[in-house]
């Protein structure tokens, strides 16, 4: 009971959080949208979990809980992907900005300095 | 023939490396973001210096090098060399008259071809000897290479390399740190490139043994990365 208490709580705190940052232009719109849609879920487990048991059920896993877990695994592995193109996106600008820099400064270095 | 010689904290051997291939062209060192006098060690010993603000790898140096060759220098004739002092200037000449012979694509230096193949001598690093559990390393990362780039070649991680300018405009190299070795066996097959390896002679030393057994790792890690990710 508290624990379903608590999870409605910080659900609602959280889409309330992300709707304030939304209006103070830090998140998109896009992410408010699939946030608030997650929590709502999440609210809706815990108030019905019934209904969730019954989902689960027609897509072929036995409780609603387990079928919450699955998708969260899946969930974060996507977010992970997505973190590692990210990651690897922002490496290769930072490459590319080190590169420019140095082969800017390469050239006054090649007409004073370089031998033939 | 324009030589970059990516260097990181290399102050101490940089500039008899410079002074050993400065006969057979224009120096172009990358420092690649070096804690020590490396930049300025190479300048007084004759090579161009491009300096990375941060150290962002050799892959990421050789490209530099490379680009800055291509547009700036226009060099017609790119060459790969270490900064370590391991490598013999004799190697570099005879890998770019084989380059001349074929008249495209690259060559290739291999520490396990012909006369001067390497030999593993003993357990512990010596000034010559190569170790066994690096020889394990290397072999199988040409099991590797095999499987996964389709190339057959005789040695993989091997810095020394000569290549047209034509070739080096192909080889746009993405993976930053020691996977560019495997990334540019990649390129080859991609593009279709000639190539031919000659047989050169890698002088280990006990002060410094080069890249670590352990350094297999990131290399698989980052060359499955971008087979995932682009």
């Amino acid at each position: 009971m508290w624990f379903k208490f608590g999870l409605i709580l910080f659900a609602i705190y959280t889409i309330v959080n992300t709707f304030n940052q939304y209006h103070a232009k830090k998140v998109p719109k896009s992410w408010v949208i699939t946030y608030a849609l997650i929590w709502l879920v999440g609210i809706g487990v815990a108030v019905i979990p019934d209904w969730f048991d019954r989902l689960a059920q027609a897509v072929g896993v036995e409780r609603g809980a387990d079928l919450l877990v699955y998708l969260a695994v899946l969930g974060l592995l996507y977010i992970n992907y997505r973190l590692m193109i990210r990651t690897r996106t922002l490496e290769q600008e930072i490459t590319a900005i080190v590169r420019e820099i140095a082969i800017a400064e390469g050239q006054w270095d090649a007409g004073k300095y370089g031998r033939n | 023939m324009v030589i970059i010689i990516p260097a990181f904290n290399e102050g101490e051997r940089i500039g008899a490396v410079i002074a050993s291939v400065l006969a057979l062209g224009k120096v172009v060192v990358v420092d690649d973001g070096s804690a020590d006098d490396t930049g300025a060690v190479a300048r007084r010993a004759g090579a161009v210096v491009l300096r990375h603000v941060i150290n962002r790898g050799q892959g990421a140096a050789l490209q530099t090098g490379m680009e800055f060759a291509l547009r700036i220098l226009q060099a017609e004739v790119i060459a790969h060399f270490d900064a370590d002092g391991q490598m013999r200037s004799e190697d570099l000449e005879r890998a770019g008259l084989r380059l001349q012979e074929q008249g495209e694509g690259i060559v290739l230096g291999s520490r396990f071809l012909g006369c001067a193949a390497l030999k593993p001598t003993t357990l512990k690093p010596t000034d010559q000897g190569m170790t066994f559990s690096r020889l394990l390393v290397l072999q199988g990362g040409l099991i590797f290479t095999k499987i996964f780039s389709g190339v057959a070649v005789t040695d993989t991680h091997n810095g020394l390399r000569v290549m047209t300018a034509e070739t080096a405009k192909k080889l746009k190299l993405t993976l930053d740190r020691m996977a560019h070795a495997s990334e540019i066996l990649d390129l080859i097959k991609v593009h279709e490139i000639r190539l031919s390896e000659v047989p050169i002679v890698v002088s280990y030393r006990i002060d410094k043994v080069g890249q670590s057994n352990w350094g297999m790792f990131p290399i698989v890690r980052d060359l499955l990365k971008k087979r995932l990710i682009g």
